[in-house]
């Protein structure tokens, strides 16, 4: 049941956020902070990167590590890459995105008394999300600070599978190793407005490409992914990841 | 306009190449078995060979010497003009035939091939390369000057019963249910084979891929059954090599990572069966199955 009530609350959130810029006008026509320049601003694009070491060994009832057993103690390499509507543009700016990631790890197999094996095994895990995004931008485009805080917030599903060899495991209860993990998540991040930098190249990559800002930005994310508290493989994560970010 | 002096310099040279006809060449072309190189294996005596020539040559008419279109096979590394001593000749095409039809085709029987001049086929233990060689004469419409007709490149026809060097088998390294079997091949070696034999098994024998690989997985094994293990190589022809050294080995269990976080007491049982493009519908599914479920059910 919670996960049902935190899917309807991520909807009428989204709804919630899309109401405004309905009441505004057509897309590209949304209402922007006084004195901001440059072509309409409707859509932003980020690709990051950042170590993701799932919370596998912390789920209730584990009486081993096998997630550092297994791989060490060392994160995962996990790329990232999200596109995001603007919904509203005033004091700051408001959107829904989508993301979607991969992650990947390998290492030996373990023999019977812990050993590494001559074969391999690896974990890899797509992480896809809906989300909220809040950056307050105002000071940057009013102003002329080129710090733009952001906060996300919405739900995440994670497909994973792990193999062995070049097949997908078998568990031990004969079952495949691949399944899908639900939650939720929210991150904090700090972008750089990079247009500072080089303001006449930034008008130009408006005026040539329609890339309105361009940022590099740091976040840090809090990922809750285990099926809403309930059991069973836990893939949350507490994590940073860098990368670039253009609004266009 | 009055032409430049350097055409007008030109002209008769222009000429003279036309005379000559080599503005007018012409290709002869030569296959066996519709391509350019056959590999006969060492028990092929009985197999034919299709031999077929075109020389579109129509109006040329005859030269004083090599009239005729003569194909033939040796064993030398270049055909000449003429048959040699050993070599075996195919067919001949007379002038008026080949400028008349442009085209046909003989049927060459393997036993006949030089390989075998003065022996009986099959011939063990021996590789022999051959050509097919042809050669004629002609003058084209209008020239004055004789041309050579031959094919650009003589098709070959090899001859192998060498079996290859035997591979050596360097090492077996125990996998969950299989070995991986690491070997090196000798020369002329194509294909590779492996043969196996358990305590509790028959002897089994089966492909192990190229020779070129080095390794191979030979699954399909009982874990703790010790199986001893040899491979040899095939080359392109089928001939055998012999045996390599035998290697005792025995696969071993393992586990990974999934398999650890079970035997460490992780809840999920994983997927019965279902492609992973599904899993986000069955992560709809599984929501809806929550809302009809008992709190202490397995998850996955």
């Amino acid at each position: 049941m919670k996960a049902i009530h935190a899917v309807a609350a991520a909807a009428v959130l989204s709804l919630g956020m899309a109401g405004p810029a309905r009441a505004q006008g057509a897309p590209g026509t949304v209402e922007r902070a006084p004195g901001e320049t440059g072509s309409e601003r409707t859509m932003g694009l980020e690709v990051k990167l950042g170590g993701f070491k799932p919370l596998i060994d912390r789920e209730p009832g584990l009486f081993g590590t096998p997630y550092a057993d297994t791989f060490g103690d060392s994160p995962m390499l996990l790329f990232e890459a999200s596109g995001e509507r603007q919904l509203f543009q005033a004091m700051g700016t408001a959107g829904v995105g989508l993301s979607v990631g991969y992650a990947e790890k390998f290492a030996p197999a373990l023999l019977e008394g812990g050993e590494a094996a001559a074969d391999g095994t690896g974990l890899r895990l797509v992480p896809l999300a809906l989300f909220g995004v809040y950056r307050f931008d105002y000071a940057a485009h009013v102003w002329g600070i080129p710090l733009v805080p952001y906060v996300k917030a919405g739900l995440r599903y994670t497909i994973w599978w792990s193999t062995k060899g070049t097949s997908l495991e078998t568990g031990t209860g004969g079952g495949t190793a691949l399944g899908g993990r639900l939650g939720w998540g929210f991150s904090g991040g700090l972008s750089l407005l990079l247009d500072v930098f080089e303001p006449r190249l930034a008008r130009d990559f408006d005026t040539d490409a329609g890339v309105n800002h361009s940022y590099l930005f740091a976040e840090w994310n809090f990922a809750d992914v285990n099926n809403f508290y309930t059991g069973g493989l836990d893939l949350s994560g507490r994590y940073f990841t860098f990368g670039i970010a253009f609004e266009i | 306009m009055r032409p430049s002096t350097s055409l007008m310099r030109s002209l008769p040279w222009l000429a003279l190449l036309a005379a000559t006809g080599a503005g007018a060449q012409t290709t002869l072309t030569l296959t066996v078995n519709d391509g350019t190189s056959v590999l006969l294996a060492k028990n092929d005596c009985a197999r034919t060979l299709a031999v077929n020539w075109t020389f579109a040559a129509g109006g040329a008419g005859p030269c004083t010497d090599h009239q005729d279109l003569v194909i033939w096979a040796t064993k030398n590394t270049t055909c000449g003009n003429d048959p040699a001593t050993g070599d075996f000749q195919v067919g001949t095409v007379p002038q008026s035939t080949w400028a008349t039809t442009g085209s046909g085709s003989f049927t060459l029987r393997v036993v006949d091939l030089p390989v075998f001049a003065g022996a009986t086929c099959p011939v063990n233990n021996t590789e022999v390369p051959m050509k097919l060689c042809a050669y004629v004469k002609y003058l084209p419409l209008g020239a004055v000057t004789c041309l050579e007709g031959k094919p650009a490149t003589a098709p070959t026809i090899t001859y192998d019963s060498a079996p290859p060097a035997a591979p050596t088998l360097d090492s077996l390294v125990p996998l969950d249910g299989a070995l991986q079997v690491n070997f090196t091949a000798g020369n002329d070696a194509s294909s590779m084979m492996v043969a196996y034999q358990s305590t509790i098994g028959p002897y089994t024998t089966k492909s192990a891929g190229p020779a070129s690989a080095g390794s191979f997985k030979l699954d399909g094994l009982t874990n703790g059954v010790t199986y001893a293990v040899l491979v040899y190589a095939l080359d392109e022809a089928g001939n055998q090599s012999d045996d390599s050294n035998i290697i005792n080995g025995t696969p071993v269990p393992s586990f990974g990572f999934f398999s650890n976080y079970q035997k460490s007491g992780g809840d999920t049982q994983g997927c019965a069966a279902a492609p992973a493009g599904a899993l986000p519908l069955l992560g709809l599914g599984w929501l809806s199955r929550r809302r009809r479920r008992s709190p202490g059910g397995r998850r996955s």
